[in-house]
C-alpha cells in the first residue's frame, strides 16, 4: 500500500501529480532546485528536499541525490512525471531494487520502446506499419547520404534516443544534410547524452495522433482513444483536442486495435501512449511509443471523466485497473492549449522574467493545469511550458468557444506567454473547421501575424490612454510615494470588530 | 498637459487634465468619454466610449508595453518637457541603435557565424544562442559590416546583454 510518493520532478507536472495523490490521502514529497525553492510544486507538497543547483543535470537529474532524499523523507514510491529521468530505465531499476515503487512501466518495457529502432522492430512483429526509413543508427555521411538517396527526399534526421523535437532535422537536398546532421548529433548529444540518429521518409501533410493506452499486471490492457495532436512547433506540441476532426470511426478502430497489440507485445503496465502519423490518405505509420504520462493526458481524462494518475497509482501498486474496454466511452469534446513561456509571435523565443501578475480563467469546464504563481521567476533553466489550459464541451464547437473565452480572460504579466497565439489559432477558419495538419501552423502564421497587426484606431488610443495614466502613476508615485491599495479590507475590520466583543 | 503617444510610428496627440474623479482626456481635440482605474501596479481598467478594455502595462526601457485586449504594442510617451526638448533637437533617435545585436534571453552563445568585417545581408544567421535547452538561431535584422563582437563561445550572456553591432 502505497502511503507517500516523492515526485522526481518540477513545474505543472509535479502539481498534478500531487493533487491526484492529496486527494486519495497520499503524502507527497516534492525535490526542488535551488532556482525553485519557491515554485508551486514545493508549496504545495507536504515535504520538500533540496536537490541541487539550478542546472538539470545537477537537480533533477540527480540521481544520487535523489536517491538520497527518498530514504531522508521514507517516501514508498517515486512518481517521475514527463521527461527527467521518466524514461531511464536505470533509474527506474534502482528504485525498484531499493525496495521503492517506481510509478511507471518496467524497465524492460523502457529500454524497448525508448529506442526507436528496437520500437520499429517490435511494431513489425506485430504487422504495425512502419515509416520507410534505417533500422540501424547512421553511422558515416557518405552511408547517410546514400540512403536518403534511395528513399527520396525530404528526409527526416531524428535522434535514437530523443522527443520533444530535440535532434530533428528535416533535410531537403543532399546539399544541407551534412550541416543537418551536425546539428541533429550535437543537440542530442546535449539532450539526451546519445548522438545516435537515424533517417526516414519525411510524410507530407500528415497527421499527428496518438492512442492512450493503459496496461495492469493482471493482463487487462485498455485504450482511452486517441489525441489529435497536429499543431505543433518545432515538432512540439502546441494544442491538442480529442475526438480527432480528421479521423473517422474504422481508422479509429483500426489505431486503438495496433496499440493495444503494441502494447501487449512489449509486456507493457502502465500509462502509455502510442503515437502514429496519418497521412492525407488517411494511411496510418507507428512513429513511437511513450513510456510514461503525456503533458496532453488531460484531454483524455476530461471526455473519460477519468483521473489517470489515479490509475497509475493504483496498477503500481498492484491492483487492476478501476475500469474495463466496454465501460470506457468517451462523452464530449476536450481541447488543451499549452502555455509556453514564448511569443507566438515572434517564432516563439523563450521569454524569461518574473510573473507579476496572472488573470486566471475559470467557470463551467475549464480546468487550469499551471506550475505557476504570481511572484516567480521564469528562469532559463529549465523546459519553457508553465501549464495548460483545458476545455471541454458536449460537442467540438461549444469546446472550442469555450476555450477561446478562456483564453480571453487570461492575463499573465510579466513575461511573453503563447496565449494570444492559441486564441488566434482556434479562432482561424482552418482550425474551427478541423482543417488542419502538422504543416498548418507553418502556413498561417504570416497570415495571424497580419491580423494581429490590424490593430484598430480604438485599441490604438486605449493603449495610449493606458500608458500615459501608467506614465503619471510612475511619476506620482516617485514623487508622493502614491499608492491605490490602501482600502482596508472589509474581512479585516470586521475581524478586528469581533475581537473588541 | 500635452502628451504624444507613439505607436509603430503612428503618433496621437492628447490633452489630459488630472481632475478629482480621474483624467480628462481630449484625443485630436475631441473630448474622450474615457475613465481609466489602476486595478493593480500593471493592470488597468478602462472604459472607453462605453467599451470595457482590459490593460495590463509593464514599463520596458523608456517606453510601456501595453496589452489591449490581448494586442501587445510598444507604446513610447512623450510629455510637454520632452516633446520641448525634442523641438530643439536633443532627442535620442532609435536609428542609430539599429545595429545593436542584444540577446532576448539569457543563454549560452555556443556558434557565431560572422567575423569583424564581415559583410552580412538582413536574415543571414548572425549567432546561435541555447536557452530553455532549445538551439535558437538569431539572424540580423539589418544589412551591414559587422565592427565589434563582444562574446566568445562558450560563454554565457545576460539578457539585454550586447552581442554584436553591425554598422549600417
Amino acid at each position: 500500500m502505497i502511503r507517500k510518493i516523492l515526485i522526481a520532478n518540477r513545474g505543472e507536472i509535479a502539481v498534478r501529480v500531487i493533487r491526484s495523490c492529496h486527494e486519495i490521502g497520499i503524502e507527497t514529497v516534492a525535490i526542488y532546485s535551488e532556482a525553485d525553492r519557491t515554485s508551486p510544486h514545493v508549496l504545495k507538497a507536504t515535504e520538500a528536499y533540496c536537490v541541487g543547483p539550478a542546472p538539470s543535470s545537477e537537480s533533477y537529474l540527480n540521481v544520487e541525490k535523489i536517491l538520497e532524499i527518498i530514504q531522508i523523507s521514507g517516501a514508498d514510491a517515486v512518481h517521475p512525471g514527463y521527461g527527467f529521468l521518466s524514461e531511464n530505465a536505470k533509474f527506474a531499476d534502482t528504485i525498484a531494487k531499493m525496495g521503492v515503487v517506481w510509478i511507471g512501466p518496467p524497465s524492460d518495457a523502457i529500454i524497448t520502446m525508448g529506442d526507436k529502432m528496437a520500437a520499429r522492430e517490435l511494431a513489425k512483429k506485430v504487422n504495425a506499419p512502419i515509416i520507410p526509413g534505417t533500422t540501424e543508427p547512421i553511422s558515416s555521411l557518405d552511408k547517410a547520404i546514400k540512403i536518403a538517396d534511395k528513399i527520396g527526399y525530404p528526409v527526416l534526421i531524428k535522434a535514437a534516443g530523443g522527443g520533444g523535437g530535440k535532434g530533428m532535422r528535416i533535410v531537403q537536398s543532399a546539399q544541407e544534410i551534412e550541416d543537418a546532421i551536425n546539428r541533429a548529433k550535437s543537440e542530442a548529444g546535449k539532450a539526451f547524452s546519445d548522438d545516435r540518429i537515424y533517417i526516414e521518409k519525411y510524410l507530407e501533410e500528415p497527421h499527428h495522433i496518438e492512442i492512450q493506452v493503459f496496461a495492469d499486471n493482471h493482463g487487462n490492457v485498455v485504450s482511452f482513444g486517441e489525441r489529435e495532436c497536429s499543431v505543433q512547433r518545432r515538432y512540439q506540441k502546441i494544442i491538442e483536442e480529442t475526438p480527432s476532426p480528421f479521423i473517422d470511426d474504422k481508422l479509429r478502430k483500426q489505431l486503438n486495435e495496433t496499440a493495444i497489440n503494441i502494447t501487449r507485445e512489449c509486456n507493457y503496465i502502465g500509462a502509455g501512449t502510442v503515437e502514429f502519423l496519418v497521412d492525407k490518405h488517411k494511411n496510418l505509420y507507428f512513429l513511437e511509443m511513450n513510456t510514461r504520462l503525456q503533458v496532453e493526458h488531460p484531454i483524455t481524462e476530461m471526455v473519460n471523466q477519468i483521473d489517470l494518475v489515479k490509475e497509475q497509482i493504483r496498477v503500481a501498486d498492484g491492483k487492476q485497473l478501476s475500469i474495463s474496454q466496454n465501460e470506457i466511452h468517451p462523452k464530449g469534446h476536450a481541447i488543451e492549449c499549452r502555455l509556453y513561456a514564448e511569443d507566438g509571435f515572434n517564432n516563439f523565443a523563450p521569454s524569461v522574467g518574473n510573473i507579476l501578475e496572472m488573470d486566471i480563467p475559470q467557470g463551467l469546464g475549464i480546468r487550469l493545469d499551471d506550475g505557476i504563481r504570481t511572484g516567480q521567476e521564469i528562469s532559463p533553466y529549465y523546459d519553457p511550458l508553465l501549464g495548460k489550459l483545458i476545455s471541454w464541451g458536449n460537442t467540438r464547437k461549444e469546446a472550442m468557444a469555450r476555450m477561446i473565452r478562456a483564453l480571453s480572460e487570461f492575463h499573465i504579466v510579466g513575461i511573453e506567454t503563447t496565449i494570444p497565439f492559441c486564441k488566434m489559432f482556434i479562432q482561424h477558419p482552418r482550425f474551427q473547421n478541423g482543417d488542419y495538419g502538422t504543416k498548418t501552423l507553418e502556413e498561417i502564421k504570416e497570415e495571424l501575424l497580419e491580423t494581429l497587426r490590424e490593430y484598430s484606431d480604438d485599441l490604438n488610443v486605449a493603449a495610449s490612454i493606458g500608458a500615459i495614466q501608467k506614465n503619471l502613476l510612475t511619476d506620482q508615485s516617485s514623487a508622493s510615494n502614491f499608492t491605490e491599495t490602501k482600502q482596508i479590507s472589509n474581512w479585516a475590520t470586521s475581524g478586528r470588530k469581533d475581537n473588541l466583543r | 498637459m500635452k502628451f504624444q503617444a507613439i505607436i509603430d510610428e503612428q503618433i496621437l496627440n492628447f490633452d489630459v487634465e488630472q481632475t478629482a474623479c480621474g483624467l480628462d482626456i481630449s484625443f485630436n481635440d475631441n473630448n474622450l468619454d474615457a475613465d481609466c482605474r489602476p486595478l493593480t501596479s500593471n493592470s488597468f481598467s478602462l472604459i472607453l466610449n462605453g467599451k470595457s478594455h482590459y490593460l495590463t502595462i509593464t514599463e520596458n526601457d523608456n517606453s510601456f508595453e501595453v496589452t489591449v485586449d490581448q494586442h501587445t504594442n510598444l507604446v513610447k510617451v512623450k510629455d510637454e518637457t520632452e516633446l520641448l526638448l525634442d523641438k530643439f533637437g536633443f532627442s535620442d533617435s532609435d536609428e542609430d541603435h539599429a545595429g545593436e545585436i542584444h540577446a532576448q534571453i539569457p543563454g549560452l552563445v555556443t556558434q557565431i557565424y560572422a567575423e569583424i568585417g564581415s559583410s552580412i545581408e538582413k536574415g543571414q544567421k548572425l549567432f546561435i544562442l541555447e536557452a530553455m535547452k532549445m538551439e535558437n538561431e538569431i539572424s540580423s535584422p539589418v544589412s551591414g559590416v559587422v565592427k565589434n563582437i563582444l562574446v566568445e563561445i562558450g560563454l554565457p550572456v545576460e539578457k539585454n546583454d550586447l552581442i554584436m553591432e553591425i554598422e549600417i
